[in-house]
């Protein structure tokens, strides 16, 4: 919503410098977003062109002589169409410098002397108009400054309203929160229109069919109207608050909705077949073109004003073309009516139409405004475009809405609020926006609330008023008191915390990718018909459509990094991301949501070190990692098993089994799914599911005492089928696992001429110890030999 | 005997003086001074002289002994000197290389503004509470007592799924649940992804993130709201920086406050950062609407309470002087490594 200072003035007089006023705006009521200076520069003048002369060689150039209440014209050659005598028009004068930068001179031309400059509406800054010279429109003495012809300089508030208040929708909400400020009254009066035509029932009729829909309705005709532009003071302050000027019926309807909120429209009395109004549903087939020019359809849930035979406007929203006000207007149909507010917003949203009217009316408009805003227009329509106004007005409502009555408690306005205020205060406070007390009892004092005010319903409500007018800014700030010790910490937030400080240790970035994917995106990882990863639950109004689908998997998201980074020429890439995946529930309920933990390593642009050392991620990079990770949380039953995954490489995969529950893949990306996503690979991957490490993880950490003996180590040399995978031994050991036996490590894995081809030698280190005493030679021998002779049974290998 | 001994010293002392390393020093020691070395076998053949000579020889054995350990050591140290030269010499470097740089991760920067946000209102009791991205529509809008002819439930502003479900535009509904779960009095917050059908630019994201705060006892106060905020905008901007309030508008809460800081550049003067305003937006609170007590069961009249959110990406922004919101969401490691 924007308002002009001087408009608000004319409400209420108060002197408070254009900033601060807003500032005190924003302050107490709605945020107001930009304050602009409207001016015209110093030194523009009314003038009136007292003579012509076409200039003999030039066609195009006119001379003019301009009195601009000086002695003696000013002669000033202009190059527009439009100039002609006795018109009178902006100019600026010998010095002036007009918005563009350029100065206005004396210059010689073709031998004569121009002195000023006739001006168009752009060359002021004052609109876009260059088709010609500006030519007023309004009354003013020759000489008259150009600010004082226009009411300016004037300053234009930029008011962000709050769908709560549908009152500072108009200048007279704004000043009645600025008087409440200042103290200062609120005059909304104006001198009632002369209406000396025949009663308005006896030219025209209203039928409301609908009065839940259209519980209001005022009408009144204008006969023998003038139409021509508005003053040229009324065009600009419409501009200045953003809505075209068309002529001065249109001009004064917007003008008075602008002025005290009340949406307005004027029909072209001639056009409205058989001369009457009904106020109905629409019906099937019916169509109406609006004055957008669309042509729109109309049915049983929408609200139309229509004439005797069709539908002329869509009621509250905007107008019909074939009923609206042209040039050729002599006799004018006036509306103010009061329409419901979920019924224009539906409508509204339906048809894809919002318009100021709309905007209005589904914030709900003051029913009690109608009757008022339609005298205000008939006054000043008869004074823009004269006319005779029929006597009296159509109203279906006349008896007008009662004010609701709500009852406050100080003491416990008071309380809610932190500040120390009387009954006095907040009678005063709530008084000075137009509440009236109505009587006061134990349970506090009873208020009634104008109409304007629909968002005043309950106790709460004018809590806030009270707040509002007393000043957010003068609440003091009471830290509460309240008993310590339940801020018990989230576990999981904590073992989250855990986990980013792990990977970030190790190395690699944290990204945060979006929850959406596109179909694309499934496409790349190349997945059969019917995987999990494809019950990817729909957006139905996606922002577009690479982002129409929730996120299965975490995956698409650290290739989109891989890939944007390979691209952007990074180093090595190492990321992770935790978050949310979504799938379709089977039920048909709400799709379910898991926690993920994914990891990539991918090649980048990394030079090797100086030295020579060069660590290229491999799939035991990204293994090592998890398995680190399950160190870190303390997970002990983590297996790994080989799987087949469309998204990785076969045979570089690994599912993370914890105990009897699949837990995450950990693998190389297959080539197809890195040629689809573009990328440079090999690139390692590991997804995990973050509900069951969490289940799983173990945060408490307690000491185990140092071993105080000394342990034995044995070497072995296992000789087994090249295909036996390592984890069968490693299996065994712990399944035979001798209590002494400290820990076992892998150290070499042999394959060449010193062995058979179809073998290969697993060298592992075992460290045995006791907690009671120092093991000797010939009993760690007892505990070691049955070990390593089960495991050569087991395995079907021999030692060498 | 005596001319045996003699000998040996100075045949030892000519061998030492031609050891060059550990292991010859080893070897020399072995054969003289070792158990079976020549010193200690003259040694042990001087109980098989004539006891009247014994004590002659035995005194000539030990010194000989004496002064061959001690030229031992002084070769010990002689070579520890000439390999410590050797060592210097063959082991040095040029400093001036660069050294070995061992990766270090980043954790994401709005997941340090997050959890730093978090950690001043756990520090005043609030306890972090979560709650799922997918939500319905009584928890993201009706309980919120935004009724559905709201514009907020427009399908331009909400992303909607099948059957009715949609992704919270709020972390609000964590209120909801939460006082369903527990019991008042209580306070919490919760911080994560929200969702809007906004298009991308540099101040829109369709997901952003948010932080949530509530609090709900018998005598809370609109002085309190003002209060804790304050206290979390002084701790997270710096202690001169100030919060005012500006009435506005959420169907949750009555009062309902815009809440900004002076602005963290220009301190309130006026610049770019704050449109020359001096006062950036960080913040939406209120007091807890009695309809929401009402919908979660909490008797209005027993209870009052108040609600916060803040946006984490805005505050990540201000905090590190960011000016463009997708540069959270594309990662760009040269972005991230910042942090």
């Amino acid at each position: 919503m924007k308002a002009t200072i001087h408009w608000i003035r004319e409400f209420t007089s108060v002197d408070v410098d254009p900033r601060s006023l807003a500032e005190e705006i924003t302050l107490q009521a709605a945020e107001v977003e930009n304050v602009e200076r409207l001016e015209v520069p110093a030194g523009v003048v009314v003038g009136r062109v007292r003579g012509c002369e076409r200039d003999p060689k030039l066609k195009k150039i006119t001379w003019c002589a301009v009195d601009v209440g000086a002695k003696e014209p000013l002669e000033i050659a202009c190059g527009a169409g439009n100039v002609r005598e006795g018109i009178d028009v902006p100019v600026a004068l010998p010095g002036t410098v007009l918005p563009d930068g350029m100065e206005v001179g004396t210059r010689p031309f073709r031998g004569r002397v121009s002195s000023g400059m006739i001006c168009s509406e752009r060359e002021l800054g004052l609109g876009d108009d260059h088709e010609g010279i500006w030519e007023l429109s309004g009354a003013a003495a020759p000489g008259t400054p150009f600010e004082t012809y226009l009411k300016l300089p004037d300053w234009v508030l930029d008011v962000d309203v709050t769908p709560n208040r549908p009152d500072l929708f108009g200048v007279l909400g704004l000043a009645r929160e600025v008087g409440a400020r200042h103290g200062s009254p609120v005059n909304d009066g104006f001198a009632p229109p002369e209406c000396a035509g025949p009663a308005t029932e006896e030219l025209t009729d209203v039928l409301v069919e609908d009065e839940e829909l259209c519980p209001r309705y005022c009408a009144r005709l204008i006969k023998g109207v003038k139409i021509s532009p508005s003053p040229d003071w009324l065009r600009k302050r419409l501009e200045a608050c953003g809505i075209r000027a068309i002529n001065n019926v249109v001009d004064a309807t917007n003008y008075v909705m602008l002025a005290v909120g009340q949406p307005l429209h004027a029909f072209d009395f001639a056009l409205l077949r058989g001369g009457r109004i009904v106020v109905r549903r629409g019906r099937p087939g019916e169509t109406i073109v609006s004055i957008d020019g669309s042509e729109r359809q109309v049915d049983a849930d929408m609200l139309v004003i229509a004439d005797a035979e069709r539908p002329v406007a869509l009621a509250g929203i905007m107008g019909g073309k074939d009923s609206e006000v042209s040039e050729k207007t002599v006799d004018l149909f006036l509306e103010s009516a009061y329409f419901e507010s979920r019924q224009i917003r539906r409508t509204s949203r339906r048809v894809g139409l919002a318009t100021e009217s709309s905007r209005r009316f589904e914030r709900i408009v003051d029913p009690n405004l109608a009757p008022r805003a339609l005298e205000r227009l008939t006054g000043l329509i008869l004074e823009t475009a004269g006319g005779q106004a029929s006597s009296g007005m159509i109203d279906t409502h006349p008896e007008g809405f009662p004010r609701r009555e709500v009852r406050i408690d100080p003491a416990r306005a008071a309380a809610f609020l932190g500040v120390p205020l009387g009954p006095e205060d907040i009678a005063g406070f709530l008084s000075s926006i137009g509440l009236e007390k109505r009587g006061a009892d134990q349970a506090g004092i009873v208020f009634s609330i104008p109409t304007w005010r629909p968002d005043l319903e309950r106790e709460a409500d004018l809590f806030e008023e009270v707040a509002r007018l007393y000043g957010y800014n003068r609440v003091p700030e009471i830290l509460p008191c309240c008993p310590l010790g339940n801020a018990i910490p989230s576990r999981k937030e904590g073992i989250l915390s855990r986990i980013r400080e792990f990977f970030c240790g190790r190395g690699l970035d944290e990204v945060i990718t979006y929850s959406f994917l596109g179909a694309r995106n499934l496409e790349n990882l190349g997945l059969p018909p019917g995987h999990p990863l494809r019950e990817a639950p729909a957006i139905l109004n996606p922002v577009n459509k690479e982002q129409n689908l929730l996120r299965t998997t975490l995956i698409p998201g650290l290739l989109e990094v891989t890939g944007l980074n390979q691209r952007r020429k990074a180093a090595d890439i190492r990321c992770f991301e935790t978050g949310a995946v979504f799938q379709e529930a089977k039920d048909g309920g709400k799709p379910l949501e898991k926690c993920r933990l994914a990891a990539v390593l991918a090649p980048g642009k990394a030079l090797s070190h100086w030295s020579g050392d060069s660590s290229r991620p491999d799939f035991f990079s990204i293994k090592g990692l998890v398995e680190d990770l399950c160190a870190h949380l303390k997970i002990a039953a983590a297996r790994y098993l080989p799987v087949e995954d469309p998204i990785f490489q076969p045979g570089q995969a690994a599912a993370l089994w914890l105990g009897d529950f699949p837990a995450g893949v950990v693998g190389a990306v297959s080539d197809p799914v890195v040629a689809a996503s573009g990328l440079e690979g090999p690139v390692f991957l590991a997804e995990l599911d973050l509900d069951r490490l969490l289940g799983a993880a173990h945060t408490e950490r307690k000491y185990s005492r140092l071993p105080e003996y000394p342990a034995v180590e044995r070497d072995i040399a296992l000789l087994v089928d090249r295909e036996l995978p390592y984890g069968k031994v490693a299996e065994i050991l712990d399944k035979l696992r001798p209590p002494a036996l400290e820990s076992y490590t892998l150290f070499d894995i042999y394959t060449g001429d010193q062995v058979p081809a179809d073998k290969k030698s697993l060298a592992i280190h075992l460290i045995y110890r006791s907690p009671d005493g120092t093991l000797d030679d010939k009993m760690v021998s007892s505990l070691h030999d049955p070990l390593i002779t089960e495991l050569l049974g087991e395995t079907r290998g021999r030692l060498r | 005997m005596k001319d045996e001994l003699e000998q040996i010293c100075a045949q030892a002392l000519d061998d030492l003086s031609r050891v060059e390393d550990e292991a010859a020093l080893e070897e020399f020691q072995i054969q003289y001074l070792g158990r079976k070395g020549r010193i200690t076998s003259c040694m042990k053949s001087v109980g098989k002289l004539p006891p009247e000579q014994r004590p002659e020889m035995g005194a000539l054995a030990n010194r000989i002994k004496g002064t061959l350990a001690s030229e031992c050591e002084q070769c010990r140290l002689r070579l520890a000197e000439a390999g410590f030269r050797e060592r210097v010499r063959r082991d040095r470097v040029d400093v001036t290389l660069p050294g070995h740089r061992y990766p270090r991760g980043h954790i994401h920067p709005l997941t340090r503004t997050a959890r730093e946000m978090i950690s001043i209102f756990e520090g005043m009791g609030f306890v972090l509470e979560t709650g799922p991205e997918v939500e319905t529509e009584w928890y993201n809008f009706d309980a919120l007592n935004i009724p559905s002819d709201h514009p907020a439930r427009d399908m331009q502003d909400t992303l909607y799924l099948d059957r009715g479900f949609l992704l919270r535009t709020h972390t609000s509904p964590v209120q909801i649940r939460t006082m369903e779960r527990g019991k008042p009095p209580l306070r919490m917050i919760c911080a994560g992804r929200t969702f809007r059908a906004d298009s991308v630019d540099a101040s829109h994201s369709p997901m952003f993130h948010q932080l949530e705060g509530l609090m709900v006892d018998t005598d809370i106060s609109f002085a309190h709201l003002k209060a804790v905020l304050s206290e979390f905008v002084r701790r997270f901007f710096g202690p001169d920086t100030k919060l005012r309030f500006r009435p506005s508008f959420f169907p949750f809460t009555e009062p309902s406050a815009d809440g900004d800081i002076s602005c963290i550049v220009c301190g309130g003067r006026g610049c770019s950062l704050c449109s020359r305003k001096g006062w950036l937006e960080i913040l939406g609170a209120g007091m807890v609407d009695p309809h929401v007590f009402r919908a979660v069961g909490y008797d209005p009249d027993l209870w009052r309470g108040f609600a916060f959110g803040l946006g984490i990406d805005r505050c990540a922004m201000l905090r590190y002087g960011i000016d463009d919101i997708r540069l959270f969401y594309e990662n760009d490691l040269r972005f991230l490594d910042q942090f």
